[in-house]
């Protein structure tokens, strides 16, 4: 077998990275600001650097872990699954405010970003900010956008969403718990319904379930939109 | 774990197929994720093995993804040259989406699930 050392370099430090970075996590009481990706990422980025590498090298060397998305994505149905049992009583309202919710999610991106950046790659990539991240890599591409610049605007919008949803729900005063999971899951994906399990187990797993339908409703609905989302293309 | 492991790859195949097929943008792996849901849904249980699979993936979620983030890297003069603007217009755009899943709530006087 014959592998380069690159590859293997490339991958141990990837993993140690990560793994590192989950102890800072738990060390630091879960704070959104020291997320083991964002860690892992900015780390990394820093050693490429330092080691002299170029990305689409390493990108080469770590399309292993890589590929592993697209299983992954595929097995979200198995949460998304479970939890649709809980919005049975409710189900026409809440696919109603998922689908809503998802489609001012993507367009005012875009619209805005077109508007005020006038960069395209950037409010293409814009498009999939509010869905979890294996989707808006895939999706985003898909629409001719970056699924590196997706990755980080993901991040970046889990990041914010935590930090001022909830005191724009208070000032909304959202209080149902379901509810409140239900809104923090759409727009801050998994960094949403990490926080809504830190209020209760029932804000947790609605924020689970609208995190995976607006994954699911904006795969599905916002490619064939962008374009008349932007002017110029 | 294996069976479990194929039976998603073998999804994500007849994603990547149907998508293709009806050429409608989606990405294939989330046609998989329907095709899966729409199965379990119809056997109303999960497969041990899928379950045991999913979980597994689930788990290190975020670690698939960092390769893909570390390219964040060759945008680098996009974030210093629009950074401020990025943080503005994902302020309002999640503003604007969670104030419209609120309306929702009201208008269809949704109280406790």
């Amino acid at each position: 077998m014959n592998v380069s050392i690159d590859l293997l370099l490339a991958i141990s430090m990837t993993l140690g990275i990560y793994l590192l970075a989950e102890q800072l996590y738990r060390r630091a009481g879960r704070s959104a600001l020291v997320h083991p990706v964002i860690v892992s990422i900015f780390s990394i980025m820093g050693l490429i650097t330092l080691l002299g590498w170029d990305y689409p090298q390493y990108q080469r060397d770590t399309q292993m872990i890589h590929f592993l998305l697209g299983p992954a994505t595929v097995a979200l149905a198995v949460p998304l699954h479970e939890n649709m049992a809980l919005i049975r009583k409710m189900a026409m309202p809440l696919l109603v405010a998922c689908f809503t919710g998802a489609l001012v999610a993507a367009g005012s991106a875009v619209i805005l970003s077109d508007l005020i950046t006038g960069d395209d790659v950037l409010s293409l990539s814009m498009s999939g900010k509010s869905i979890t991240t294996p989707i808006a890599i895939g999706m985003v591409e898909n629409v001719g956008g970056s699924g590196s610049l997706a990755a980080g605007l993901v991040l970046l919008t889990g990041a914010i969403g935590t930090l001022m949803l909830p005191t724009l729900m208070r000032f909304c005063k959202l209080d149902d718990h379901a509810l409140y999971g239900y809104v923090l899951g759409l727009t801050a994906h998994g960094f949403g319904t990490a926080q809504a399990f830190e209020k209760s187990a029932t804000c947790g797993a609605f924020a689970g379930l609208s995190m995976s339908l607006t994954g699911v409703v904006t795969a599905f609905l916002v490619p064939p939109l962008v374009p008349y989302w932007m002017t110029g293309l | 774990m294996v069976l479990g492991f194929l039976v998603l790859l073998v999804y994500w195949l007849a994603g990547e197929a149907v998508s293709q097929w009806i050429g409608w943008p989606i990405p294939g792996n989330v046609v998989g994720l329907v095709l899966l849901w729409v199965t379990l849904t119809i056997i109303r249980k999960v497969p041990k093995p899928v379950a045991e699979a999913s979980k597994m993936l689930i788990r290190y979620l975020t670690l698939l993804f960092v390769p893909a983030g570390v390219g964040l890297i060759e945008h680098w003069d996009r974030l210093m040259s629009n950074g401020h603007w990025m943080l503005l217009i994902i302020a309002a755009s999640t503003a604007l989406s969670a104030l419209a899943m609120v309306g929702i709530f009201r208008l269809f006087r949704v109280k406790n699930t």
